[in-house]
């Protein structure tokens, strides 16, 4: 086990060098925005894998409640957190983009509230793991993530209806249509490279949750037999 | 043979409901508080904005529907409080009472208490602001009555997950608020289109009632295993 | 390179720094707590 992940911690971090040289000095510099552009390259790459782990969140959570199974447990609080991790990740290089390049550090349309929206759920979704008493805070995350996911649809779609007054700027305007060769080369390696780290990020705190579970049982075990 | 009474829906769902009813008649706790909470709102609104008619038309959807969200999480977390006396939730969950019955019995319960609290505060925004709504007022009332049944329904689901953590009274709000959101958007959308009677109110009406019914029945499907999580 | 740039790429990696030093933690903590129960108890 240890080997598979240190060989694939390497691997990890050979890719991010890779993207990051990609990204940085390999790519062309964007003709209109200049080189702020290059924050893209991982603004972009972020969003997906915080996308993901909310995603992978849910179908835990759905396992969880169907089958009870503490692994399905793990993996959930494990993508939640790191989910949460990556979309502050996006919440904060947005901004950093937008400022210079459209002049204002944020917009109320359907996309980035929808990001920031996800963010709120997650994050209420650890403080309720945080407050709420050991039997019963995988039921109540699980519940919440259901919520969550729901709730993330209505969110986008009200946006879309609800929120005219405001200027919908197309961020990232350039990602699909007409993307520079190079430059999608070196979105690609980001989004590899990230997407592995990701995994590894989740590998390693699920694997810690399941110490943690291990632990707690062997805990309860200790307290029932009584001392020695 | 004396045979079990097996409590039907509706029979569990009506007694819930009057016994919140009394008991929150008797205490008017939640009611006091919540009208306090409004009557603040309302008042300091009306120093810290001084619009015109027009402008009030265009702003009191908004402020109407702050001041009911806020001063709802004090009657949403009343609700459950009480059956944390005297083991009642306890007694609940081994009852053959259909869980379901007892939650609709909160929802409507609270329905009606913030209802009532709309039925006050409407009047004070009114005159404070010297309103008057171009729109239909039955158009209103029935955005009210959605937008209300949103609010509430997610309480009380909330309100039920939120007894056994620490800090309730904040875990209420914190895990209610993100998830209300589009709803808010669609009911202080659709209350300004008829108090300025322009904008269509069709789209935000429907919107907040797929709202009211999905998660109505995601409550609904859940509610169970709230209850019975440890 | 922009400072926003620079700003953008830094950031980063410095909440996935913490992230991971959390982590550590995590486990050196939990570490602790195996070695604690495998310890012998108190008396003979």
């Amino acid at each position: 086990m240890n080997k598979k992940l240190v060989f694939f911690a390497l691997v990890t971090l050979g890719l991010l060098l890779y993207a990051l040289n990609q990204a940085l000095y390999v790519a062309p510099t964007e003709e209109t925005m200049g080189d702020i552009q290059r924050i893209f390259y991982y603004h972009v790459p972020s969003a997906f894998v915080a996308f993901a782990c909310f995603f992978a969140n849910l179908v835990a959570s759905l396992v969880y409640l169907k089958q009870r199974s503490s692994a399905a447990d793990a993996f959930a609080l494990a993508t939640a957190e790191v989910g949460v991790v990556f979309c502050t990740i996006v919440l904060i290089t947005g901004p950093l983009w937008a400022k210079p390049v459209w002049g204002i550090w944020w917009t109320w349309d359907a996309r980035l509230t929808s990001t920031l929206l996800l963010w709120l759920i997650y994050v209420s979704y650890l403080i309720l793991r945080r407050f709420s008493s050991g039997g019963q805070t995988p039921v109540l995350a699980a519940v919440l993530s259901v919520f969550g996911s729901v709730d993330v649809v209505f969110v986008y779609m009200s946006i879309r209806w609800f929120r005219t007054q405001h200027p919908q700027p197309v961020l990232g305007g350039g990602e699909g249509s007409g993307l520079h060769p190079a430059m999608a080369h070196a979105l690609l390696a980001n989004v590899v490279a990230f997407f592995a780290f990701g995994a590894l990020l989740v590998w390693l705190r699920y694997k810690l949750e399941r110490s943690r579970q291990q632990l707690d049982e062997l805990h309860a075990l200790a307290a029932e037999r009584g001392t020695n | 043979m004396p045979t079990a009474v097996h409590p039907t829906f509706i029979h569990t769902l009506l007694s819930n409901l009057w016994k919140d009813l009394c008991l929150e008649w008797r205490s008017k706790d939640a009611i006091n508080a919540m009208l306090f909470f409004a009557l603040l709102v309302a008042v300091i609104f009306s120093f810290a904005f001084e619009p015109t008619p027009e402008e009030a038309r265009q702003m009191v959807g908004g402020l109407v529907w702050v001041a009911v969200l806020f001063a709802s999480i004090v009657a949403l977390n009343q609700s459950w409080a009480r059956e944390l006396r005297n083991q009642a939730l306890d007694g609940y969950r081994v009852s053959r009472a259909s869980p379901n019955a007892l939650f609709l019995g909160k929802a409507i319960g609270n329905f009606i208490f913030v209802g009532a609290l709309e039925l006050v505060i409407a009047p004070l925004f009114i005159v404070f602001f010297n309103l008057r709504a171009l729109g239909s007022t039955a158009m209103l009332i029935v955005v009210f009555a959605a937008g209300t049944w949103a609010v509430v329904i997610n309480g009380t689901f909330f309100g039920a997950m939120s007894l056994r953590t620490r800090s309730r009274e904040l875990m209420l709000p914190l895990l209610l608020f993100p998830i209300s959101i589009p709803a808010v958007l669609a009911m202080v959308n659709a209350t300004t289109a008829v108090l300025t009677g322009e904008g269509g109110t069709r789209l935000p009406l429907d919107f907040l009632i797929v709202y009211d019914i999905v998660f109505t029945t995601v409550c609904f499907l859940l509610f169970e295993t709230v209850l019975h999580a440890e | 390179m922009p400072r926003n740039l620079l700003l953008a790429y830094a950031v980063t990696w410095i909440i996935h720094g913490l992230y991971i030093v959390v982590l550590t933690h995590k486990a050196a903590r939990l570490r602790r707590e195996y070695e604690e129960l495998n310890k012998p108890g108190p008396g003979r």
